[in-house]
């Protein structure tokens, strides 16, 4: 007690001298990092900061290509949420992202596993394996197409060859829906596989062969041991791959550019559709504005996980 | 004894079935592409397909190269990719040694800003950018393109940087500190030799990210002069007709340059990719 009062004590007798010294070189250093950062901050503000803003405020608009809007309300919104387009695009995006992100969720599981175990040309299967990952997304888009061709497409020949009819996986809208996701999946697959591999590598052998001396079977190792232990990973990767399946404008654009009948589009590809195309960008800049709350609230959270593992708080 | 044999056979062909549906799966849309364009015409569209070129041919890669603008979208693609890694890896490192080295005000916002700006999709920006471009006469030109491009690899590099540099003891920077070296030299000579390997990681990422865009490139370059590799293969597509042999050669050529860096650096992509969320 005694020694702690004279420490407040000392303390405030110094901390008036200090102050101004301290204050001046935090002062300095600020101004350094700042330097330092410069371009950084520039990028943060011109280039993501205000052009978000911007995106809400043109939603509130008429905005046209050429052409400089005036605020007009709820306007843009009510005419959406009256459309048949908009509405199928929200069911559209809703249903491919979950569809795709647990299809994904539950094969990358299997293919990590699988991925891990020991077997020969294990390094060249994997690399193999993760192969798609490395295809730019739009080639990765047109090499579907190419497959998908109701004409002259890979698998209606094979198709045709075992005595089949030809399907219709772009031009019927209800298949066309699924083809996207195959796609999609396709692309998106090897990401899973290297964030569970990579988590999986991280729990130790030790506790496996316990659990297998003490006689757990392989699925009660899974399910009690190797589930628990890379869950968080598996929502890191859930919720990354979420914002980016969401997104998907490549796949849509190349396989059915939304169509038939706008019967395919998803909420980016229709806002390109109404802001490019049609030149309506305050259209176009509310078909996203409607779904920022729900990105905004991913990024959030994976931000403080990203922030916390780095950290830098 | 027998038992165990046996069910480790019934493993062991278990794992060869997995491995190779797997690899069909994940092989077939490349193979078909590669497969595609070295076919001749006719024979692209052949019934029943040919499974290999029957007779292996250059023709769709000569139209390609010699009757299209393909060249000028390679180059442009190759301008754009450098200049963006180039101008983001400077930044990225620069601001990654502030964040990590340096204690001052604000530092926790533009952290966290750094990765909220990392993690926003392009369909979410691709709009306003657009005016922003167009206010800065920026539309349709490569710059334009560039400063479009670092609105995700300049925060990207700077985490990636971030968690570099912190792997790097701060006694080293201290003691040249006390030696009277000046942040910047600090940075310079201590901290960028040790940092090599993990900036070229990031440069081949900043580069492949910025040749495999689309969205961006799609609406902010139009003409046959300044389309990149993407938006030149989707304006080869224009109107309801494929030329599939020479999009499969188009295809292949972009991705070329990609699947080299992969198959180079494979191993470092991947634990650079991983361990931004993981570890």
């Amino acid at each position: 007690m005694a020694s702690q009062a004279l420490r407040v004590g000392a303390g405030a007798i110094s901390r008036g001298q200090v102050r101004g010294g301290a204050n001046r070189e935090r002062l300095r250093t600020t101004l350094e990092a700042y330097v330092f950062l410069l371009p950084v901050v520039i990028v943060l503000l011109g280039l993501a900061a205000y052009p978000l803003a911007d995106g809400i405020w043109e939603s509130f608009t008429n905005r046209q290509v050429a052409q400089a809007g005036h605020f007009v309300g709820f306007a843009n919104f009510t005419m959406l949420f009256h459309t048949a387009a908009y509405r199928g695009a929200v069911v559209n995006s809703v249903l491919l992202t979950v569809g795709a992100v647990a299809t994904k969720t539950v094969l990358g599981l299997g293919c990590a596993v699988l991925l891990t175990q020991d077997f020969p040309l294990r390094g060249l299967v994997r690399a193999l394996a993760f192969l798609p990952w490395a295809v730019p997304g739009l080639v990765a888009a047109l090499g579907w197409r190419w497959l998908f061709d109701e004409q002259a497409g890979v698998f209606n020949a094979v198709i045709m060859m075992l005595g089949g009819q030809p399907v219709s996986w772009l031009s019927d809208s209800s298949i066309a829906m699924v083809s996207i996701g195959i796609a999609t999946v396709w692309q998106g697959l090897p990401f899973y596989m290297l964030m569970f591999i990579a988590a999986l590598t991280t729990v130790p052998a030790e506790i496996y062969e316990a659990a297998a001396i003490d006689g757990a079977s392989a699925w009660e190792r899974f399910r009690h041991i190797t589930l628990p232990s890379i869950a968080d990973v598996i929502g890191v990767t859930v919720m990354l791959s979420s914002i980016w399946t969401f997104n998907n404008f490549n796949m849509v654009y190349m396989l059915t550019g939304g169509g038939p009948d706008d019967r395919t589009q998803i909420l980016p590809t229709l806002a390109y559709e109404y802001a490019m195309q049609r030149n309506l960008l305050g259209m176009g800049a509310a078909v996203i504005t409607s779904a920022l709350p729900i990105f905004l609230g991913i990024i959030f959270l994976l931000t403080r996980r990203m922030l916390r593992e780095k950290g830098v708080r | 004894m027998v038992t165990g044999r046996r069910s480790r056979m019934r493993r062991n062909i278990g794992i060869s079935v997995a491995v190779a549906v797997l690899l069909i799966w994940s092989l077939v849309p490349v193979y078909w592409i590669f497969i595609t364009s070295f076919k001749h015409e006719q024979e692209i569209y052949a019934f029943p397909p040919t499974f290999f070129p029957l007779a292996p041919t250059l023709d769709q890669y000569v139209a390609v190269l010699f009757h299209t603008g393909f060249p000028v979208f390679i180059r442009n693609s190759f301008v754009v990719a450098a200049g963006t890694t180039l101008i983001a890896a400077a930044g990225g490192l620069l601001g990654a040694f502030a964040i990590t080295r340096m204690r001052f005000v604000g530092r926790a916002t533009v952290a966290r800003l750094i990765v909220v700006a990392y993690l926003l999709p392009p369909s979410l920006l691709f709009i306003p950018l657009f005016i922003v471009l167009q206010r800065l006469s920026l539309i349709n030109s490569l710059p334009g393109l560039i400063v479009a491009y670092l609105t995700f690899s300049m925060p990207f590099s700077t985490w990636m940087l971030i968690g570099h540099i912190r792997t790097i003891p701060s006694e080293l920077d201290e003691a040249a500190r006390i030696d009277g070296a000046s942040r910047l030299q600090v940075l310079l000579r201590v901290i960028l030799p040790l940092t090599l390997p993990g900036l070229s990681v990031v440069c081949l990422f900043a580069f492949t990210n910025a040749w495999n865009e689309f969205l961006y490139a799609l609406v902010y370059v139009y003409s046959s002069s300044t389309r990149t590799i993407t938006a030149g293969l989707a304006s080869l597509t224009m109107g309801d007709t494929f030329i599939w042999g020479q999009l499969m050669a188009a295809s292949v050529l972009a991705i070329v340059p990609v699947l080299v860096i992969y198959l180079v650096a494979q191993r470092w992509l991947i634990a650079g990719l991983t361990s931004g969320s993981i570890k």
